[in-house]
């Protein structure tokens, strides 16, 4: 019983021990965005959601989501964690849970607000969020600010 | 099973060189484990795997996972083909569409569950397999949206068992009410197929290891092989045993909450005048609730089955079995997390406590 207490004290220290990482706050103007084919214009937020999260996988004319994923603690990437409701980590890992379960394409990764708009603009039924200055044919806004 | 995988490679293997996307990802964990057996740590590395996967277009994808246990063992294998919206079709070696966890948690991908292990009823590691975790044949799959209510999803999945007779047969009804509860998933499963107690009982559950080594438990003989004694004596005359399994699954994910529960309900008819039905009942629920990177875990598991089950014969599968476990994970970062976990089985009051790091890139 001894040894049991202390397995679980050395686990629980090692644990207290990883640092806690807040979320980046969402600051800039940015908008959720999409390749202008494919996608639907004024979504609402839940749909937004649904369609940034993976869990819904082709827009309504049957073309395939392609999520965009801005840079790692961008400002678009701290809106698009405020669309979806999850810190940044537990989004990404969400996502590669669901291509892992073979439910999603990888989602297309940015390096920065020019790559993001050029990912999207690169391909039919892409989504992510760009700042609202790069939002020019083919990227068109689909959600509110 | 080796034909319809060189098929496959053989006919994927173009298309992959083409791919517009490809993935490749290698998963494993390492495991620190106390057990009050032995009183001491054991440390081992997890089972590695292997997964890709590539979009040849907007209408075919193509999936791969191997796990190495350390034996190769190809857990999926399939092209999924989208002829139209929102019909799938898969071709290939795929999870049993039963019940929630099967298709949802595959095995390597120890970085994406909660707990260290996962629930005995479904492990594919543990030596005998409970259900049958594995088709290789053909699936299909179609949503349809409700409005007002969210979406219902119908699975139908047919294909052969690692050299049991005929077909095995798979339907899997589910609900996702998104617009009264999101996150929601509930719905209902079954299954049906032939077993031939003399070409190995349940063997092509797990997908482990090949029929030529499966080891014989008690030293019981296979039907129609010779004598058996005591408890399986009754067997002697068994022909074949009709396996159907209903599940009924209702799980919640959404941040910060995951939680899976299955009911599971397994009956075997042994096929002769007069023949045996065993049963299985058994059930597990699991919940976690995220506080940014930890996530504090519990799950409770138990289930119970005839011992005169000759489905279950070969590979020694617990008779009674319940575990509680409760943990921590901490996600360092999206692809590696730690666990601390304790858990005890309750009908052997086997207590151990394992400290997990999980990696995927």
């Amino acid at each position: 019983m001894q040894s049991i207490k202390y397995a679980l004290l050395t686990g629980s220290l090692l644990l207290a021990g990883i640092a806690m990482r807040p979320c980046a706050a969402h600051a800039g103007d940015s908008v959720v965005a999409g390749h202008e084919k494919g996608v639907v214009a004024g979504l609402g937020r839940a749909d937004l959601k649904k369609y940034l999260a993976g869990l819904k996988r082709a827009w309504p004319d049957g073309t395939p989501v392609v999520i965009v994923l801005p840079p790692k603690g961008s400002a678009e990437m701290a809106h698009l964690c405020e669309i979806v409701g999850m810190p940044e980590g537990a989004y990404r890992r969400f996502l590669s849970a669901r291509v892992f379960r073979g439910k999603l394409a990888r989602p297309a990764k940015a390096g920065s607000a020019a790559e993001t708009a050029a990912a999207i603009a690169s391909k039919p039924g892409s989504i992510g969020v760009v700042a609202t200055s790069l939002v020019k044919p083919p990227i068109v806004q689909i959600g509110a600010n | 099973m080796r034909d319809l995988v060189l098929v496959l490679v053989a006919s994927i293997l173009p298309g992959v060189v083409e791919a517009r996307d490809f993935t490749l990802r290698l998963y494993g964990d390492v495991n620190a484990t106390w057990d009050d057996d032995t009183e001491e740590v054991a440390v081992a590395p997890g089972p590695l795997d292997l997964f890709a996967r590539a979009d040849l277009g907007d209408q075919i994808s193509l999936l791969s996972e191997t796990v190495f246990l350390p034996e190769v063992h190809v857990a999926r294998l399939f092209v999924d083909y989208r002829p139209w919206q929102p019909v799938r079709l898969r071709f290939g070696r795929y999870h049993t569409p039963l019940g929630y966890y099967t298709t949802n948690f595959p095995h390597g991908g120890s970085v994406f569950r909660l707990a260290t292990v996962r629930p005995r009823l479904v492990r594919v590691e543990a030596g005998e397999a409970i259900v049958p975790n594995h088709l290789q044949g053909v699936a299909a799959a179609t949503e349809l949206p409700v409005s007002g209510f969210g979406v219902l999803e119908a699975n139908l999945a047919v294909g052969d068992k690692a050299g049991q007779p005929g077909y095995a047969w798979a339907a899997r009804i589910s609900a996702r009410p998104d617009a009264l509860i999101e996150g929601l998933d509930t719905g209902v499963s079954g299954f049906a197929q032939r077993i031939d107690p003399a070409l190995g009982p349940h063997a092509a559950h797990g997908g482990g290891a090949p029929m030529e080594d499966l080891e014989m438990h008690d030293g019981a003989e296979m039907a129609g092989e010779g004598e058996m004694s005591g408890d399986h004596a009754h067997t002697n005359a068994a022909e074949e045993i009709w396996e159907t399994v209903v599940v009924g699954h209702l799980s919640y994910e959404l941040y910060p909450v995951e939680f899976v529960g299955e009911l599971w309900y397994i009956r075997h008819a042994e096929s002769v005048s007069g023949g045996h039905v065993h049963t299985v009942l058994g059930a597990f629920a699991q919940l976690g609730w995220s506080f940014d990177i930890y996530t504090p875990y519990a799950r409770y598991e138990q289930f119970s089955r005839d011992p005169e089950d000759l489905a279950f014969t070969t590979r020694g599968a617990e008779v009674e079995y319940r575990e509680v476990l409760g943990g921590v994970r901490a996600a360092l970062h999206p692809m590696s997390t730690v666990k601390l976990e304790y858990a005890n089985e309750l009908e052997r009051a086997a207590q151990r406590v394992t400290l997990q790091a999980t990696f995927g890139f």
